[in-house]
């Protein structure tokens, strides 16, 4: 018997439970939604079109930068274990700012150094990825939002297209503010 | 020459039905099975396309753990009536969308391994992993499709086979009716051969049986022919021999010598008959015809039919008045009327009496029509009567035939009424046979008349028996132009002054035209309205004094009731003779002159 799949069944019986029954007030509702936010931050790339000018070759990493404060501690480096993203090895750099030269290719901005990120990644072909209220003046192209208990998104498709970034339909229908 | 091989062929076509109907329905079997086949393979194909477009679209669903997408996505192959179930399955293996054409369609609950299965008879399924590009899977979807019922895909192969069946069925009935007929033909064609086999059997035991009676014919033949002549040698050796003996011991009596040397001489002229009649037969003997006189032949003879017939049998001739000639050879003829007094002796062995007529006879269509090989015409009429045994109908059928004979052998050699018989006909004329069993036999022998200037001054010169003449005026009304010329010409022999009319009607337009008629001589049946009883009825009303005499051959009724000829009614039956004409024309005109009027 294979030890290894009741243990999965296990923890998606878990995380189904706690997805569905329990709500995000308690500590670990929090950490069960920093969690689905890394596992989503990998995933986005799987789904986006960079210029061919934003990797050097096929092989190359795909880095993806964390600004400023951020839920995930080690969270996102188990969720980019072993994934790859079109062939591109995935890479985590936690940053305290951010510059032209950062090289970022999905740039998870947060909190107070939101702001300043978000302009220095502007026109350059990087997936910004800001966890904003709705009110926010600026945010990235993807925003994180809740929506029915669940951890959904926002997409801003005109900002990605001027930034040089094609993003799937799949993941625009998935939007909750895609357009019909 | 095509004809076996034509045979060999129907009697393969039952083989070839068979082998094609065999043919066909493994054909139909394969169509039917690849037909199967390729159905499934191509739902497989499509089955497994809507699970990769489903698995295409469904990623984004799946990755970022949005069941409503992946709901909207597997609804959407709702569209496709085939599909019964369509379900989304997450990384770990559970179910994450489903959807389910009807609520007894049953979802895997964990994600089946990738391919394409063929689940029972009727479904089909296809799992594929969700993948993007070469990121890890991060799910899996299944199809199921439903197959169209087996029982309408079976219909269509039922349709398919059954036309296959018929195309075999008829290919095998085409097959059997040919070798049917193959058979038939063939049967025909052997029972042809049997019977040709057995006409040429037949054939050759007719020519076994015709030879037979040759050999039998011979046979009689000789012996009849010996017999005779050894009667005969018997007579001529025992008078010579008397003769001898008389000379050697000296006894000349030249009274009792000749005698006994015309008894001789007799016996061999009845030997020179006996070859004469051998020659006729066997047709060595010329014949020569010349124009005769069978009453004058009749005369000379009489003296030789004495001696043949012998003392118990009367003989009488009726000769007839101004008999006709005849183109004959005498000789034969004399053979003919010795032959048919030498059967009526035997016919009459207790004695009897012959009877030899002539006359001269009209023979008109209607006896034509009944005889065969015989013409109407005038003819000479000899008849040869005995008041003998007769003969049976069957025996008189077969008494011309060449040696046939009811005499014992050594008595006759059934030669002599063919002798007749053949005379006859190398004369152009016929001959018959009357008889009945113990009344007795006539042999009618008709001769045509001769036509001939000799024979016209012959017959104007001969007068044994001058028949009843006269000068009055006589009309004639007969139809049938050979009939009317024929009584004209012998009236007018006669010495009677003759008008003649072909009807009623021209008969009346004569009467009006000439008063001094004495005679109406008119046949019965006329055509043109008028009959010959009307026509004597109007004469008798213009000129009461006028004298009727009918003539019919048949269709009495106008002058015959009950059997009985009217009161008044003269009538002369044909065929009549010159002579029987001569006398009833003279009768009637010589009738008291109230006798013809009360009619």
């Amino acid at each position: 018997m294979n030890l290894t799949r009741p243990a999965l069944i296990g923890a998606g019986i878990g995380v189904a439970l706690a997805l569905w029954c329990c709500p995000f007030a308690t500590a670990f509702g929090q950490n069960l939604a920093a969690a689905l936010k890394a596992t989503y931050l990998v995933k986005f790339g799987s789904f986006v079109d960079w210029p061919p000018t934003a990797f050097a070759s096929p092989s190359s990493p795909l880095d993806l930068c964390v600004v400023g404060d951020h839920p995930f501690g080690d969270l996102l480096d188990r969720a980019a274990a072993g994934q790859r993203v079109n062939g591109h090895p995935i890479e985590i750099r936690r940053l305290s700012s951010i510059t032209q030269n950062s090289n970022c290719d999905i740039l998870y901005a947060s909190g107070a150094s939101a702001e300043a990120a978000l302009a220095a990644a502007r026109y350059q072909p990087i997936l910004t990825v800001t966890d904003l209220p709705a009110s926010a003046p600026q945010k990235g192209i993807i925003n994180f939002t809740i929506r029915d208990d669940r951890v959904r998104f926002e997409i801003d498709d005109r900002n990605a297209r001027q930034d040089g970034l094609h993003i799937s339909s799949q993941l625009l229908t998935l939007a909750v503010n895609k357009q019909p | 020459m095509g004809r076996p091989r034509s045979t060999n062929l129907w009697r393969l076509t039952p083989l070839i039905a068979l082998t094609t109907a065999i043919a066909l329905l493994i054909g139909g079997i394969l169509i039917v099975y690849s037909g199967e086949r390729s159905y499934r393979a191509q739902k497989a194909d499509e089955t497994e396309v809507e699970a990769r477009i489903l698995a295409a679209t469904v990623g984004a669903a799946l990755s970022f753990d949005d069941k409503k997408a992946a709901q909207t996505y597997v609804q959407a192959l709702d569209a496709n009536p085939e599909v019964e179930v369509a379900a989304v399955y997450d990384a770990s293996g559970g179910l994450f969308a489903a959807y389910r054409r009807t609520a007894a369609a049953n979802v895997p609950s964990a994600a089946p391994p990738p391919g394409v299965v063929l689940e029972g008879d009727r479904r089909i399924s296809s799992t594929t992993t969700v993948a993007r590009g070469t990121s890890p899977p991060v799910g899996r979807v299944y199809v199921r499709a439903v197959l169209e019922p087996v029982i309408y895909r079976y219909e269509r192969y039922a349709i398919v086979g059954l036309l296959i069946v018929m195309a075999a069925l008829l290919t095998a009935v085409l097959g059997v009716a040919h070798s049917a007929l193959a058979r038939i033909n063939r049967e025909l064609g052997a029972s042809n051969q049997s019977l040709q086999a057995e006409i040429g059997e037949r054939e050759k035991a007719q020519a076994a049986l015709r030879q037979a009676q040759k050999m039998e014919a011979i046979g009689q033949l000789t012996g009849g022919v010996a017999h005779d002549f050894n009667n005969i040698l018997q007579v001529i050796l025992g008078n010579l021999g008397t003769v001898e003996s008389r000379l050697r011991q000296g006894s000349l009596d030249p009274q009792r010598l000749r005698r006994l040397i015309e008894t001789a001489i007799r016996a061999a002229d009845r030997a020179a008959v006996l070859t004469a009649q051998l020659l006729a037969f066997s047709r060595r003997q010329p014949l020569q015809p010349k124009p005769l006189d069978p009453n004058k032949l009749l005369a000379g003879m009489s003296d030789l039919l004495n001696r043949t017939l012998g003392e118990g049998i009367e003989v009488e001739t009726v000769l007839g008045a101004r008999l006709w000639q005849v183109l004959a050879d005498a000789n034969q003829l004399e053979n003919a009327i010795l032959n048919l007094a030498v059967n009526a002796r035997d016919a009459m062995p207790n004695g009897g009496k012959l009877t030899i007529e002539t006359a001269n006879i009209l023979l008109d269509e209607a006896y034509a029509a009944r005889e065969e090989d015989v013409k109407a015409g005038q003819y000479v009429l000899i008849a040869v009567s005995d008041t003998g045994t007769g003969m049976p109908p069957d025996i008189i059928g077969k008494a011309f035939d060449p040696f046939f004979t009811t005499k014992d052998v050594g008595r006759g050699t059934g030669l002599g009424l063919s002798q007749v018989y053949g005379f006859l006909k190398q004369s152009s004329g016929h001959a018959k046979i009357y008889s009945e069993a113990g009344e007795g036999t006539t042999v009618k022998l008709y001769f045509p008349r001769l036509l001939t200037d000799a024979a016209l001054r012959e017959h104007g010169t001969a007068s044994d028996t001058p028949p009843a003449r006269g000068r009055e005026v006589i009309l004639v009304v007969e139809d049938e132009p050979d009939v009317r010329g024929f009584v004209v010409e012998m009236l007018r022999e006669l010495g009677y002054a003759i008008l003649a009319a072909e009807d009623g009607q021209a008969a009346l337009r004569v009467l009006k035209t000439r008063d001094d008629i004495r005679l109406l001589f008119t046949d019965v049946g006329l055509p043109g309205g008028l009959n010959g009883r009307q026509l004597a009825d109007e004469a008798k009303r213009r000129r009461p004094d006028i004298k009727v005499l009918f003539t019919t051959g048949y269709a009495r009724n106008a002058i015959v009731h009950q059997g009985r000829l009217d009161p008044g009614v003269e009538l002369i039956n044909k065929p009549f003779t010159y002579a029987a004409l001569a006398k009833r024309v003279r009768e009637v005109l010589d009738e008291g002159p109230g006798s013809g009027r009360d009619a």
